[in-house]
């Protein structure tokens, strides 16, 4: 393989395995503490990518004005909800995912009633890079440093501050943390608070290089909760390296052509052949079976043994 | 004292019977109040309103393949769409291949329900034998059915051919090439089987002029309700109950809980099969909506709306629910021909914007009823609808007058299709 295409395919890894710790990282922190699986997830994603939007073609400001308000505002409609539904729900989780899919449906009609039903493309500045025979965009690399970013984000937060302190402490003993002068029914509105102002912040960052539309969270949806599920309770840990194993299936199945079927087609020149794999559909399709075939063995998810 | 000597009587050495009939048997009174009006629409209506309620019993059917595993096994899965749009795909894919030699569908509904049956089968095996948690099983058949979304859409191009039958992407599924008697594009044909003593094979067309179809809909139902009710009254349902209420529980007992919820699973992805094979013969026509993110959700508002622990529950859910569209839908055709606005000559900017918004919000209504039914039902009304009906029909019961029922039901009926849809017989 020449030196040029490999690069090539470790940056498309480096790209699956970003997007993929984009989508996973706010449904893995509701998940892992709060134990709320966030069928919404997808319409927190919708709300920043909008926000970018609104910002750029509405207020004419420059994209990163949009990018830093998205967590806001997805984080403050996170709160509201909370406030007002999830949090009758605890100790009930079925009832909350389903509560959860209520206000994802809510969300998607409330977008398109203001946006309208069409799509919206954000241009963005940054070029492409040349590497030997192909280009590649810069903007990518941002997203991967973008990533990066927020994952350090959130485990300083978790790990260094007083709110992460408290908020392990909830998870790992609620009623022990409560008596000891936690306010819990507050932490637990601001991790959820929290977990919708990534996705925003996640949907945001990838608004440039995705159409805008209001039921764009559905795309994504099910590779977050792939991440998420494979990657198991540990949040951080969980999320990275289920993205990195993921992120290389997804790659690698999307790229390389696995099987080629003749049909009787009406193709116009004459044979016609189905290529299995190659294309970014069997990126997913490659990422549903590996989920299933490792959740029969580890039912958990990857960090599932550890305990936290 | 009659539950106890039940008892006594049928406990065995294992002591497994001890638990007492737990469904009581058929109730006759409910069963003609339902079954009267749905018998007789065809003869009080326009065909059209026949077989848009055929519809309607056709997603009433989906929702009960999820209550019969939600409701009495604890299972919950929210992509029983998969499996009914397997089975709607598997037929139409057979039958527009069989109906030219053989003359009759048989083999393409056979089919669609050995192919969703086997579906679930795999499926359940990967859930249940890696003991996967509630909500894990939920999500992943949620992402099995947006996968095949995913997949169905991007069989649009000219290789995805399976003998005359073009998977078609977007467009949907049809046929293609010559078939004798068929040339050119060609519709999925409706269920069309040689009964026995008949000379020709009969077709269940759903149009202007029939209703067979909408009597094809209603047996099915009305059978595979009756099989699954007394399938739940077998061992296997009490251990199904057995196991939603204490999985470990009925674990200790020495049950296979994750072989008695394969079999539950895979009877359930059956029941949805049969009702897409329905679905595609009704239409004719099936595409990739069939996976897709709002039309699962349909089936879960529907069977959380009428209750879950019903069976019957998601008939009632799937006919409210799909009513309440028609009706919001004729609605938002009013305010297009400016029923609101024509009261006054010149409308102020509050009215237009109100007329506008309304206007939006009605188009855009399925979701918002969908989502906000899911939340308030959650929040408020836990059991849902069925459930409540039967407890008031129980208390009132000695009164004679609910006999009324459906004569007030099918007036109100009647009155509603004839405002909404000029849809009665002399309107």
């Amino acid at each position: 393989m020449p030196l040029d295409t490999a690069t090539i395919i470790l940056l498309e890894i480096l790209n699956s395995v970003t997007v993929l710790v984009l989508l996973g990282l706010g449904l893995a922190i509701v998940f892992g503490m709060m134990r709320i699986v966030n069928l919404a997830h997808g319409e927190f994603f919708t709300i920043g990518a909008f926000t970018v939007m609104a910002v750029s073609e509405f207020a004419d400001l420059p994209l990163w004005v949009g990018m830093l308000l998205a967590p806001c505002t997805g984080g403050a409609i996170g709160i509201v909800i909370e406030r007002l539904v999830i949090r009758r729900l605890y100790g009930r989780p079925l009832d909350a995912m389903l509560a959860t899919w209520g206000i994802s449906l809510l969300l998607i009609s409330a977008i398109t009633l203001i946006f309208g039903p069409v799509t919206h493309g954000i241009p963005y500045a940054l070029g492409n890079f040349k590497i030997g025979r192909y280009q590649y965009a810069e903007y990518r690399l941002v997203m991967s440093v973008a990533a990066i970013g927020m994952m350090a984000a959130v485990y300083i937060l978790l790990r260094h501050t007083s709110f992460g302190r408290r908020a392990r402490a909830t998870i790992a003993n609620p009623d022990m943390a409560a008596a000891s002068g936690i306010n819990t029914s507050r932490l637990f509105t601001l991790t959820f608070g929290l977990g919708a102002a990534l996705a925003s912040a996640s949907g945001a960052i990838l608004a440039p290089m995705v159409g805008v539309v209001p039921t764009m969270g559905a795309l994504y949806i099910a590779r977050a909760f792939i991440t998420v599920i494979v990657g198991g309770p540990v949040t951080l840990l969980g999320t990275a390296s289920a993205a990195s194993i993921l992120g290389f299936i997804e790659a690698t199945a999307s790229r390389f052509p696995l099987l080629r079927i003749e049909t009787s087609g009406f193709c116009a020149p004459p044979p016609c052949t189905i290529v299995i794999g190659g294309s970014a559909f069997y990126g997913q399709i490659a990422l549903l079976l590996f989920a299933v075939l490792l959740l029969r063995v580890m039912p958990e998810g990857i960090t599932g043994r550890r305990g936290r | 004292v009659r539950i106890r000597l039940q008892a006594s009587s049928r406990a065995s050495p294992q002591g497994r019977s001890v638990e007492p009939r737990l469904e009581r048997s058929i109730e006759w009174l409910p069963a003609a109040l339902i079954l009267t009006p749905l018998i007789l629409i065809p003869f009080g209506f326009k065909p059209f309103a026949a077989n848009a309620l055929a519809l309607f019993l056709i997603f009433g059917l989906l929702a009960m393949s999820l209550s019969f595993i939600w409701g009495y096994a604890g299972i919950s899965s929210f992509g029983q769409n998969a499996f009914f749009g397997v089975g709607a795909y598997s037929y139409g894919v057979i039958a527009l291949n069989t109906i030219g030699p053989f003359g009759q569908t048989h083999l393409a509904v056979l089919g669609g329900i050995v192919s969703s049956t086997g579906l679930a089968l795999l499926v359940g095996y990967f859930l249940f034998y890696g003991r996967l948690s509630d909500v894990y099983g939920a999500i992943v058949t949620l992402v099995l059915s947006l996968v095949l979304y995913a997949f169905a859409v991007s069989t649009a191009g000219d290789e995805w051919v399976i003998g005359v039958a073009r998977l078609g992407g977007f467009n949907g599924l049809f046929g293609q090439g010559t078939n004798s008697g068929n040339i050119g594009n060609f519709q999925i044909p409706p269920i069309t089987v040689r009964l026995p003593g008949m000379s020709e094979p009969m077709a269940f067309r759903i149009d202007r002029n029939t209703t067979s179809g909408y009597f094809l809909v209603l047996g099915t139902c009305i059978a595979v309700y009756a099989t699954a009710k007394s399938l739940l009254r077998t061992r296997l349902g009490r251990v199904a109950v057995a196991i939603r209420e204490n999985e470990g529980r009925a674990a200790t007992f020495g049950y296979d809980v994750r072989f008695y919820k394969l079999i539950m699973f895979t009877l359930s992805g059956a029941i949805a099969g049969i009702a897409g094979v329905l679905f595609v013969a009704w239409g004719n026509f099936v595409n990739p909506d069939v996976f897709g993110l709002s039309f699962a959700s349909s089936v879960v508002v529907n069977v959380l709306l009428g209750g879950r622990i019903t069976l019957i529950g998601g008939f009632f859910g799937a006919v409210a629910l799909n009513y309440l569209a028609i009706f919001l839908g004729g609605f938002a055709s009013n305010l297009d021909q400016g029923a609101f606005s024509s009261a006054s000559e010149d409308p102020s900017v509050a009215a237009e914007l109100v007329t506008e918004v309304l206007k939006r919000v009605t188009v855009q209504a399925p979701l918002i009823i969908q989502g906000a039914v899911l939340v308030i039902t959650i929040l408020l009304v836990k059991k849902g609808m069925v459930p409540m009906l039967s407890h008031f029909l129980q208390q009132w019961q000695r009164f004679g007058w609910i006999l009324l029922w459906p004569a007030v039901a099918a007036f109100f009926l009647h009155q509603v299709a004839c405002r909404q849809a000029s849809l009665c017989l002399n309107g």
